[in-house]
């Protein structure tokens, strides 16, 4: 059973592989953005040693970290998945003794392990660098601290990998995507402490934040293995129920979208 | 030949709510708090029993829901009304055991990797389907033989040729053995030669593997070398379902005799072999259309060739369009 997907994920990663300038240049690409926050950062704590408790030094752990964890889990195949649903392409797929959420999943694992090859060992690189001009705290991780961490990654990745769906499934009711995929971007790294941490918003904000899963993938691990908060039954618990209901709304969405499918062209 | 049917449907529909928008920019922004929906029925209440063995031609023009029909058969739409029954599956289940006893392959569509070899997506359906190895390998060298493909399947499949990639398309269509086949225009776009070769592979993989096929087309000579039935679907709705042959003889009694001539002709000396449909002469080119009853078709063709100046002469079938017409308006009178 197990087989057909890998199959299906070796010949990603070959087709990636074809890929490499590509890929060399989205690395630099996503670093750079990095880089001039932190600059920003280093000019807001000028004259300044510490902002809502924190130091420069913490701040610029904390984004190495959210660079970190937004390579291992972040997913981008909504805008052509979408255009093949609405293109009617994905007859292949429910024609045959094949799982079309499966498909797409062992396509971005496939293509993720490239990427993660070629961008981690850049993305250290950069830290090291950055270092020389930035101080950046030093971590001391336990093998048990990595571990728990290494389980947020992956389940972190899943819950991207649902998000992005959740956007490409929407394409069976809506024509198009391109703003949906814009909203996913937008509340991911606002709810999800990815883009500043949670402590520097408004209270609002912090009140949605709360809600929401997404923490779980940025904010929740990083204080995790910074060491500002345990893994409580407590919240290994929510995590997993998080998980769970993410799971649930995939499967449910795809079950009321197929009926919807119109197979155009052809 | 057992009695209970493969394929069985009973009122069978698909209705889509389309949406109408008004052209230009001002349609495009009324349509942003205005929209009229119109409902269209592709497929409008069809029925029809296939049994094991047959092969079934489905003909209609553009759009008359033959396609959306083969799309319902698969699994791929979800009927308006009815529910048809598959080797004994309803399709929209998608059952495993389903999926591995038939194929859709459409000449508009492609399933191979087109970055890739052809070779890869037959390893790759290989894994899908579960096929074990010596059954495969066994599948492959056949199909491969068959369609005369050895020296391609090892190319990008982008650099194929129409035909040749549609070969590919039904090598990887094939491999898993389907017992149900739904063609869907597979020999659209592609030369006569190519036609035939393709026509002549359905027929044999008809006959070795005793497999079930339901052909669309607009190629009347597809139809014709291939379906002893015939279903003929107009605006959604079924006007014929027999065989071929009675709707040639009833509906078809007319060739058309293409005609070049190297010196001018008069209208009437053609008149006196058959219908002339059209006549042209400028001056340096003469051609006519002729229609001639079909049993008369070659001794009349040797007959204008012995009278007329001809340089060229083509004896065609009428096209589909014609004859569905024809069947259309007789159905019609009758009620």
């Amino acid at each position: 059973m197990l087989k057909k997907y890998l199959a299906i994920y070796r010949y990603m990663f070959i087709r990636s592989l074809q890929f490499r300038t590509e890929l060399a240049i989205y690395v630099v690409l996503d670093v750079l953005p990095f880089f001039v926050l932190l600059f920003m950062w280093q000019a807001a704590f000028a004259g300044k040693d510490v902002i809502n408790g924190f130091t420069l030094p913490q701040i610029t752990q904390y984004y190495f970290l959210v660079m970190f964890i937004e390579r291992v889990t972040s997913s981008y195949f909504e805008n052509w998945r979408s255009t093949e649903i609405r293109e009617g392409k994905i007859d292949y797929f429910l024609t045959r003794p094949f799982s079309y959420i499966n498909e797409i999943l062992s396509k971005d694992l496939g293509g993720k392990v490239v990427s993660l090859l070629i961008s981690i060992p850049g993305l250290l690189a950069a830290m090291v660098l950055m270092s020389l001009i930035i101080p950046v705290e030093p971590l001391t991780i336990t093998a048990i601290h990595a571990t728990v961490f290494a389980g947020f990654l992956i389940l972190g990745y899943f819950m991207q990998f649902c998000i992005a769906l959740w956007i490409v499934l929407l394409t069976f009711w809506f024509e198009g995507s391109a703003g949906l995929e814009h909203f996913k971007w937008i509340s991911v790294t606002l709810f999800s402490g990815a883009m500043i941490p949670i402590e520097f918003t408004p209270e609002w904000l912090q009140k949605i934040y709360a809600v929401l899963p997404l923490k779980y993938i940025f904010a929740v691990p990083i204080n995790y293995i910074q060491g500002n908060i345990l893994l409580t039954p407590r919240l290994g618990l929510e995590v997993f129920f998080s998980f769970l209901l993410m799971v649930g709304i995939t499967k449910i969405l795809w079950s009321k979208a197929v009926y919807r499918y119109s197979s155009a062209g052809g | 030949m057992t009695d209970t049917p493969l394929i069985s449907v009973k009122n069978l529909s698909k209705h889509f709510k389309v949406y109408k928008k008004q052209p230009g920019l001002w349609g495009s922004i009324k349509s942003l708090w205005h929209r009229e929906y119109e409902t269209v029925k592709a497929v409008d209440g069809i029925s029809f029993d296939i049994h094991e063995g047959e092969i079934v031609g489905f003909i209609g023009m553009n759009g008359a829901g033959k396609t959306t029909t083969l799309k319902m058969l698969s699994g791929l739409l979800y009927p308006t009304t009815g529910t048809p029954s598959v080797l004994g599956y309803n399709p929209w289940e998608r059952k495993a055991a389903f999926q591995k006893q038939f194929a859709l392959v459409m000449g508009q569509k492609n399933q191979l990797w087109w970055d890739l070899p052809a070779i890869e997506t037959f390893h790759l359906n290989k894994a899908i389907y579960e096929i074990p190895d010596e059954q495969f390998e066994k599948t492959l060298n056949k199909l491969v033989k068959l369609l005369d493909v050895e020296d391609i399947i090892q190319i990008q499949v982008r650099k194929l040729s129409l035909g040749q990639r549609m070969k590919c398309e039904l090598i990887a269509a094939l491999l898993h053995n389907p017992k149900v086949l739904f063609l869907d225009e597979p020999t659209i776009g592609l030369d006569v030669v190519m036609q035939k070769t393709l026509r002549d592979f359905i027929k044999a993989y008809n006959k070795e593997f005793g497999a079930t096929i339901i052909l669309t087309s607009h190629y009347m000579d597809d139809v014709k070398e291939l379906c002893e039935r015939a279903i003929i679907i107009d605006h959604g709705k079924k006007i014929f379902d027999g065989k071929l042959q009675d709707i040639i003889d009833k509906y078809a009694r007319n060739k058309i005799l293409s005609l070049v001539f190297s010196k001018s002709v008069t209208k009437k000396d053609l008149a006196a072999f058959g219908t002339v449909k059209e006549f042209s002469e400028d001056g340096t080119h003469y051609t006519a259309t002729l229609l001639v009853a079909r049993k008369e078709a070659a001794t009349t063709a040797s007959k204008v060739l012995s009278k007329l100046p001809v340089v060229d002469v083509t004896i065609e079938e009428p096209p589909i369009e014609a004859i569905i017409r024809e069947v259309f308006s007789k159905e019609k009178a009758k009620k």
